[in-house]
């Protein structure tokens, strides 16, 4: 588990002429439940009609600038940098680690990198965004990242000792 | 003579010897071993107490559906009671004692209650215990020693367990001959498969009866099944019992990584709970063999024929040395010739059918006796358990000598997963008992399960169910052609067969027809003749088919029972109701992960290590954990909050309002959102101020309050409760997607985008100015500022009574902001106020709270709020509003509550000792400048009472206090010390 340096999130709604939002940002946003990076930003669907953005914390401010100046009246962009934590699981058994206290089929072959899915793992809602086989990112509220992260803690040593078995 | 292990044979690891403990008695097993078959193995008879008479029980099975011998096994916080002997694989140090008797197995005192049966039968405890409460007394203590299988484990839990959710296209269940060709089929067509079976070894009844599959040896074929399946990304899991059958196709599987009371690997879990989806589910769960009723079928000797069979050919224990055999099925001459070939003498097989001619009955006759159209009467017992079996043969009594009878009453499906995914069932006459029919879901039962018989025709049954599984959850490989026993087997039996009534003369008192629950053929006639004729009403009466074994055993003899009492066929018999789980499933394994201080999410703040610095006394807030007070060294709470409220009534108190739910609502039509959502006018509020608003839920009762701030043109922020936050949050969600769907705007969830703080009293104004970079806001308005190099925001509300600025900060850059306002504070002779101090505070203000007083059932106009509604009406719940029922004179209403001492919160408001209530205490604290208690409370006819003397009368704690109802405001009722 490693948790990145501080980044800037922003959601990003649009409710008129997407087409043009795009063309001012210069990137097509994704589609539903995919994510890709786009020049320093990580774009991900968020829910309908809503994307994540994720850029470096240096730029903040001068990408809100722009990315509300893109968005004009189509649509509105609010900052959320403190609301979501992001903790980057590394290893070829993350998949394995999601199932546990989770709801959602982390292994099925469909979700591949690039795929974007919003879950539960042990009561705690998460968004997954596969950046690749080897490497997955989770979004969760800073509340509850500790809770998330006892678990894990927990549920890792058990995997590494049923693997040494 | 009794049980010995045979010199070699079965499919154990005799380099691996075992030492284990039975009630403190050392013993030796093998690698392999059940408890049951090492403790036969060494000649041990007598396994168990029953439950009511205490009648010496021995093993009736090999598998799950054991009624007699159960364990507690393991000790301190792995005691794990009801432990089936047949269910736990012994392993080294395995410690284990005998349940229901006292002081010991084999001297009993309990016994006795075998004298008093006659005045103890089926439901005898509806009849009886009546009397005074006086009396109740007296047996309760009584009841409760006698009552209940086993005894729970006093210490606390000292496993880990885990729960796993998992996908498949197809679920197989079962791993025996059905079971594995239904998952070789799958994964060959290239399905993604689970096979699923509660034995450590995968096989089946291939485990007692060796055959060979596709010419080689079929254990191995099994090996292979399960290497296909995990190729093809699927799991085999062994040890692991599909426990319940959902809707949607969701099964659950309790999987057993040690055996019970055995210490785990490290961190490792103990068991593991798997919440499978599948697309299709293949049940391949097999069929259990009933006994057959005769007086006496309870002694120790006494034995399922398939379970004789299962210690011979298994584990190489051969359970008695001179055999009766008792059957209706062909299956029962398989286990003759097993014993045989075993060295032991058969001394008869009493058939109760009339005259068979097979190959098999041939082969038998050849070397033992073999009587047709045989009923056994009853098993002569000695003090070691069977010595001998009297049986009518045409129209003869007939006794043989024994020492072990293994008895076949046919076959029963496993159909429980089947019914728990609403499946039906018919009663098929050539088998004699119910197959699955009508599945409701995505399940096909297959093999013995399904009614079928021989190793052909199960092989053949679960590779067709198998492969259309995976053809209708997508899988379209080729699955192959069906395995099929090669060579053929030389010898097959039929499971068909049935004997479910008991022969002339046989005493019914001593039939057991549940051997579980000591029920026996006399008590469910009784039931029937006292008018219980429904199954559902003989199982409750009777306790027919309850407890740990779930009447696998016994149901349907009993059923069989209750029908022919009725004159009805078995086909028109009513059905009992399976649920899960199948098998005993720990509470543990249920809890996961989520036990103690984590069995539901600790949520913590942005500034949780500050106040841990601070040396918080925390208090649960929902899932937040939040500071209740910041006690000094030898101060009490009630102190601490006291001295911090009032630092905030005398000079400034800072305290942590993260929690508080916030969203941003920005757009060309925000404004218009909010007036939706709220019942306060929002339209005309100017850029930069605030107000304060409450929202209505549809019915018109007031769900939530808060306030409202207009950041920009087009952008507000609407705060409201901690506790009610995630409840706003599907509310707006809501109303944004469901009634205004086309309006243009965002709602988003910034509660923990942004971290805030309130610093409070009338020397807010004066600390904030020298924190700040600007002159601090009036009262409701907000601003943008600076504050440690931190951008901020600064909303001038009170919650208090007091002058107040809630600072806002981004929550990854809180933590300067809260240091520098903090020592600032301090520095001003201020404090830190937490929970307490805050409730105080609004107590005195007279501040409605989520929970407390607006807890659901209040309109505004019950909260003395109805002079703020939006004139205009227009938001959500105005409508229900004018609802007679809301309107009427007389309705609870807000009132403040005054007494000379503290008020007991929560309790009843009445006008004298016995009236009924009218109201309660919903908030209570004590005046900080002054002196008594003060309270808000809900109160029918409201404010018209204003002056009325009142009890606020608490039974719970003996509490009684005269209060006095007073307007709801006991400090500074206009506002002077905040407005501008």
């Amino acid at each position: 588990l490693e948790a990145p340096a501080r980044e800037a999130l922003f959601l990003v709604d649009i409710w008129a002429d997407r087409a043009g939002v795009e063309q001012r940002l210069a990137a097509v946003l994704p589609a539903p439940c995919r994510s890709r990076t786009e020049g320093l930003d990580r774009l991900i669907w968020w829910e309908p009609s809503r994307w994540l953005i994720r850029t470096p914390l240096a730029g903040r401010s001068a990408r809100h600038v722009e990315l509300t100046a893109a968005v004009r009246r189509d649509g509105a962009v609010t900052e959320v940098s403190g609301g979501l934590y992001r903790l980057r699981v590394k290893g070829s058994a993350w998949r394995a680690l999601l199932m546990i206290g989770g709801v959602f089929d982390a292994e099925s072959p469909a979700f591949a990198p690039g795929s974007v899915a919003g879950t539960l793992i042990h009561h705690l809602a998460v968004r997954l965004d596969v950046i690749d086989e080897e490497t997955l990112d989770v979004y969760i509220p800073p509340s509850y990242a500790a809770e998330l992260l006892r678990h894990w803690d927990r549920a890792i040593a058990r995997l590494n000792v049923l693997a040494a078995v | 003579m009794s049980g010995r292990r045979l010199p070699k044979g079965g499919l154990l690891d005799r380099s691996r010897p075992i030492g284990f403990r039975v009630d403190g008695r050392a013993f030796q097993g093998f690698e392999g071993d059940t408890l049951a078959s090492a403790l036969l193995a060494k000649g041990v008879r007598l396994f168990g107490r029953s439950f009511k008479y205490h009648r010496p029980r021995g093993v009736l099975a090999a598998g799950v559906e054991e009624p007699n011998a159960l364990f507690g096994v393991g000790v301190a916080g792995r005691f794990e009671p009801n432990t089936r002997a047949t269910d736990v694989f012994v392993y080294e140090g395995l410690q284990a004692i005998s349940q229901n008797r006292w002081p010991s197995l084999k001297l009993d005192l309990g016994a006795v209650n075998r004298w008093f049966s006659p005045f103890i039968p089926a439901g005898f405890y509806y009849k009886t215990f009546f009397g005074g409460p006086k009396l109740w007394r007296v047996y309760e203590r009584f009841i409760r020693r006698a009552a209940g299988l086993g005894r729970p484990p006093r210490q606390a839990d000292a496993d880990a367990y885990e729960q796993r959710a998992a996908f498949c296209q197809v679920l197989v269940v079962g791993a025996g001959p059905a079971g594995l060709a239904a998952a070789h089929a799958a994964a060959r067509a290239g399905a993604r498969v689970i096979l699923v079976e509660q034995d450590a070894r995968l096989g089946g009844s291939l485990l007692t009866d060796r055959a060979k599959i596709s010419g080689r040896c079929a254990l191995e074929w099994a090996e292979e099944v399960a290497a296909l399946v995990v190729a093809g990304g699927g799991r085999v899991l062994t040890r692991t019992t599909a426990a319940g059958y959902w809707d949607h196709d969701l099964l659950t599987l309790a999987e057993r990584l040690c055996e019970p009371g055995q210490t785990p690997a490290g961190p490792a879990p103990a068991q593991r709970l798997w919440r499978v989806r599948a697309s299709r589910v293949v049940l391949a769960t097999g069929a259990i063999e009933r006994p057959l009723l005769f007086a006496g079928n309870d002694t120790p000797g006494v034995m399922l024929s398939s379970a004789v069979r299962t210690y011979v050919q298994r584990f190489a224990v051969l359970a008695g040395q001179e055999v009766a055999i008792a059957t209706c099925t062909e299956d029962a001459y398989l286990t003759a010739l097993a014993v045989l070939d075993a060295g032991a003498k058969l001394a008869v097989v009493l058939d109760s059918r009339p005259a068979v001619d097979s190959e098999l009955v041939r082969r038998v006759s050849a070397r033992a006796p073999v009587l047709f159209g045989a009923s056994v009467i009853k098993a002569e017992a000695g003090r070691r358990g069977v010595t001998g079996i009297e049986a009518v043969v045409a129209g003869a009594r007939r006794r043989f000598d024994c020492d072990l009878i293994a008895v076949s009453g046919g076959f029963t499906p496993v159909a429980h997963l089947h019914m728990q995914a609403g499946g039906g069932l018919r009663f098929e006459e050539a088998l004699g008992a119910f197959v699955p029919t009508t599945p409701r879901q995505a399940q096909k039962s297959a093999g013995a399960a399904a009614g079928c018989s021989g190793l052909a025709r199960c092989l053949e049954d679960g590779w067709t169910a198998g492969a259309a599984a995976a053809l209708r959850a997508g899988a379209d490989g080729d699955p192959g052609r069906p395995p099929r026993p090669e060579p053929e087997p030389e010898l097959e039996a039929s499971i068909a067969g049935s004997s479910y009534g008991t022969a002339e003369g046989v005493d019914l008192k001593t039939s057991f027809v549940d051997l579980q629950n000591d029920v026996t053929a006399a008590d469910v006639d009784l039931a029937w003749r006292e008018g219980y004729r429904s199954v559902e009403h003989l199982k409750r009466y009777t306790t027919l088919g309850m407890a740990t074994d779930q009447g696998k055993t016994s149901n349907l003899v009993g059923l069989a029972r209750l029908v022919a009492s009725e004159g009805l066929s078995m086909a028109q018999a009513p059905l009992t109701t399976f649920r899960p789980p199948y098998t005993p499933t720990t509470l543990g394994l249920l809890g996961g992960d989520a036990v103690g201080e984590h069995a539901a999410p600790v949520r913590l703040g942005p500034l949780h290590e500050a106040h841990r610095h601070n040396k918080a006394l925390w208090q649960p807030s929902g899932y937040w954990t939040r500071p209740r007070a910041f006690p000094r060294p030898g101060e009490s709470l009630p102190e601490a909050a006291l001295r911090e409220a009032r630092a905030v009534r005398t000079l400034a108190g800072l305290t942590d309002i993260s929690t508080l739910a916030k969203f941003e609502i920005a757009g060309p039509d925000a404004a218009n959102f909010l007036e939706c959502v709220c019942a306060t006018p929002i339209a005309r509020l100017a850029q930069g101020r605030g107000r304060y608003t409450f929202m209505l839920r549809e019915d018109g009762f007031v769900v939530d309050d808060g306030t409202v701030w207009r950041i920009d043109e087009q952008r507000y922020l609407l705060t409201s409760s901690t506790g009610g936050a995630d409840r706003m949050d599907t509310h707006l969600s809501y109303v944004r997607r469901m009634l205004a769907p086309d309006l243009k705007l965002s709602v988003a969830n910034v509660q923990e985008h942004w971290a805030a703080m309130a610093l409070a009293g009338p020397g807010a104004r004066a600390i904030l100015s020298g924190c700040l970079d600007a002159e601090p806001p009036r009262h409701m308005t907000v601003i943008a500022g600076v504050i440690a190099k931190i951008a901020v925001r600064v909303l001038a509300a009170s919650y208090s009574g007091e002058r107040a600025f809630e600072i806002y900060a981004p929550a990854h850059e809180i933590l300067p902001v809260w240091r520098t306002l903090s020592e600032a504070t301090q520095a001003a002779g201020g404090a830190l106020y937490g929970l307490e101090a805050l409730e105080l505070l609004r107590i005195e203000k007279g501040h409605v709270e989520v929970g407390a007083e607006i807890d659901g059932r209040r309109t505004p106009a019950d909260l003395g709020l109805s002079r703020m509604l939006n004139p205009r009406g227009g938001y959500l719940g105005a409508a229900c509003l004018a609802r007679p029922a809301l309107q009427a004179q007389g309705r609870q209403a807000l009132v403040g509550l005054e007494a000379k001492g503290p008020i007991p919160e929560g309790a009843m408001l009445i006008t004298h000792p016995g009236a009924a209530p009218q109201g309660h205490v919903s908030s209570a604290g004590l005046r900080l400048t002054g002196q008594g208690g003060v309270a808000l409370g809900l109160l029918a006819g409201g404010l018209a009472r204003q002056g009325e003397r009142l009890l606020a009368v608490s039974p719970t704690r003996g509490l009684k206090v005269e209060v006095t109802v007073a307007l709801p405001h006991f400090h500074d009722p206009e506002g002077a010390r905040y407005r501008d």
